[in-house]
């Protein structure tokens, strides 16, 4: 490089080096200047208060407690308890629910142990299961019709779990007994009879298959339970979407007791896509081969009707053959740290629907939300929700 | 006049034989990232137009993958406190999020994953050169994190493969030492993504490696991210920590 080649650099780099950093990043650079670190504590102890109200109801509540402890090296101990407080709101004032009580043992990097009550979750899509053979452990206060809370806020089984895991995948065998033969309402009760009626078990094992594909395979069964064979797959296509399903099937008669004994298939399709804007849309198609027929589901009224909901809803079943489920949700809508979700489930027998919109604006350590649900069809319909509001502050520590 | 013959023997220095792009992109990674498992802390301040908005803080699990040799993440939430215990499983494009309140698993995609503060970690803990074939750009000063001039090597890194979150990179690295200075993040389309400035060079686990990455988003620059790191330790990360079906036992002993 020639001498005047270098006084050409002298003159320019330097004024190049200038515009380079424009302003915005020279603001970014003095802000982080001043950030301050707040380091939060590892706790093995976290848990969520929620006072809430409904349109035309009284003020409830519920308090949340999640201890997951390290007793020893390879010993941890997970206790989860909800007491759900109604004190103006007529029947019990409150009603605890021991969700999960258990020990678990890290016997080595790929085997594991656990005995207790565990609430163990299978399958991939969000608004219904197939896979999840224990949604009958029960819940003890249902506060919402978004399935997702039922599933959440059940009652864990006592069981042995033992699990092996191995590169991309796991295999795993879990053996429940029967504990007591009725479910017991008793507001401080564990409630062993909603979770342990019957003797159950089911094998599971997971794999990857090939390029994004992932499964998983169950095997379960029980006293006086037919074999219920199982799986989920979850695949990627392209950036912003996942493609999910999941069935299983088992010999049985009707939700009602009735129809023939034969193979009765639970399935779902979904998928989920994201936007760059912040918005996620998933979208299910659920299918019970247990529930009553579209023409026998339309002619059910009063007391049969009333029955055999409940029969649906201690099965944890939809109550239907066929559903739509969609939901939506969309962070830092309008302004940081506001949520917007919207759910609506639609019922292809009877053309119900059922639709929840809130807006959760969220902070460091609570939360204040404003929701309206309402549904929409028949009497006697799947969905028949009234209109109504909810008020809910929520506080974590 | 000494800044001046600085700059002087630097231009002349940078007019010699062109450095290879790739082992320059090598080098710059090894001094982000140890070449082996490692732990990290990680706390990200947010602002929105100068406004404090709340703080994230992670722990970062990484082991190098036997075949692509890229990192795979197992990253716990600490706070905010309602998302305190979550866990985020990366293993390329393969993500799922873990909920101890929901004993859920649910399987995201890469651009879901874009929409949470633990996606920034990615500014830190990937190895470029197994993903991106760099080009050299150019020999530029620019200002660094510190807002001092620094003589530097321009880099256009091209993804060689889809599984990665930005197609394209532009990465600026130090001419006399290969550090990071300053990354921008573009989409398919070209976008810009995010801008980030590394910095706070400090001695971890004998290498000076940047303790603070300042992220300017791209099309909002008054969304900024502050991620400081600490803590950095070589760890054995067991192999059958990274998978779905062992999120729901991770508890750090």
């Amino acid at each position: 490089m020639q001498w005047h080649a270098y006084l050409l650099l002298l003159v320019i780099l330097p004024l190049a080096a200038q515009a380079e950093g424009s302003t915005a990043e020279l603001d970014a650079l003095a802000l982080a200047d001043s950030a301050v670190s707040k380091p939060q504590a590892d706790s093995p102890l976290h848990g969520q208060l929620q006072l809430s109200r409904w349109q035309g109801s009284h003020w409830q509540g519920f308090a949340s407690v999640r201890l997951d402890s390290v007793l020893q090296p390879g010993l941890r101990a997970v206790l989860a308890n909800r007491l759900d407080l109604r004190p103006l709101a007529g029947g019990p004032a409150q009603v605890n629910s021991l969700q999960e009580a258990y020990l678990s043992w890290q016997a080595s990097p790929g085997l594991a142990l656990d005995v207790g009550r565990i609430n163990p979750r299978s399958g991939v899509a969000r608004g219904f299961n197939p896979l999840d053979v224990w949604r009958d452990s029960g819940l003890r206060a249902a506060t919402s019709a978004d399935p997702a809370s039922a599933r959440d806020n059940r009652l864990g089984v006592v069981m042995l779990r033992a699990q092996q895991l191995r590169d991309g995948g796991s295999i795993g065998v879990l053996l429940a007994p029967a504990l007591a033969r009725a479910a017991n309402p008793a507001p401080w009760s564990p409630d062993w009879g909603s979770s342990n009626r019957r003797e159950r078990w089911q094998l599971q094992a997971s794999a990857a298959g090939s390029g994004s594909l992932r499964t998983q395979w169950l095997l379960a069964g029980g006293a006086g339970e037919a074999l219920q064979p199982g799986v989920a797959a979850s695949l990627l296509w392209g950036d912003a979407t996942t493609l999910y399903g999941e069935a299983s099937a088992s010999r049985s008669h009707d939700l009602a007791g009735g129809g023939a004994h034969r193979w009765r298939a639970l399935a779902v399709a979904g998928a989920s896509y994201t936007t760059a804007g912040k918005l996620t849309l998933a979208a299910e198609y659920h299918h019970n081969g247990r529930a009553l027929s579209q023409a026998a589901w339309g002619q059910l009224s009063g007391r049969d009707y009333g029955q055999y909901r409940q029969q649906a809803s201690q099965a944890a079943l939809p109550a239907t053959r066929q559903q739509l489920f969609f939901y939506a949700d969309w962070q830092d809508f309008l302004r940081p740290q506001l949520a917007a979700t919207a759910l609506l489930r639609h019922d292809l027998a009877d053309h119900s629907r059922f639709t929840r919109l809130s807006l959760r604006q969220q902070g460091e350590r609570s939360a204040l939300a404003l929701s309206h649900e309402w549904g929409h069809g028949r009497p006697f319909g799947h969905f028949t929700t009234p209109a109504r509001w909810q008020l809910a502050a929520d506080w974590y520590f | 006049m000494r800044n001046a013959l600085f700059t002087l023997l630097l231009a002349a220095g940078l007019a010699q034989a062109a450095p290879d792009a790739q082992q320059l992109l090598a080098a710059s990674d090894a001094i982000r990232n140890p070449g082996q498992s490692f732990s990290l802390d990680n706390t990200l301040i947010e602002y929105r137009n100068g406004r404090e908005q709340g703080q994230t803080q992670l722990q970062i699990y990484a082991r190098p993958a036997s075949d692509s040799g890229q990192y795979r993440n197992l990253i716990r939430f600490l706070a905010p406190l309602r998302d305190a215990g979550k866990l985020m499983l990366k293993n390329g494009n393969e993500l799922w999020f873990y909920d101890p309140a929901s004993k859920a698993s649910v399987r995201i995609s890469p651009q879901q994953r874009l929409l949470g503060q633990a996606a920034n970690g990615d500014v830190m803990t990937v190895n470029l050169a197994r993903d991106y074939r760099a080009r050299l750009d150019g020999e530029e000063i620019i200002q660094d994190g510190e807002r001092q001039a620094r003589a530097s090597y321009r880099l256009v890194l091209q993804a060689s493969h889809d599984d990665v979150t930005y197609p394209r990179i532009t990465l600026w690295v130090d001419a006399a030492n290969s550090r990071p200075i300053k990354g921008q993040f573009y989409s398919d389309s070209g976008r810009l993504l995010k801008t980030a400035y590394y910095r706070r060079f400090q001695l971890q686990l004998g290498v000076q490696r940047p303790s603070e990455t300042v992220i300017i988003d791209g099309l909002d620059p008054g969304w900024i991210t502050v991620m400081r790191t600490g803590n950095l330790a070589a760890r054995d990360i067991p192999e059958a920590w990274l998978q779905r079906d062992y999120l729901p036992r991770f508890r750090v002993e």
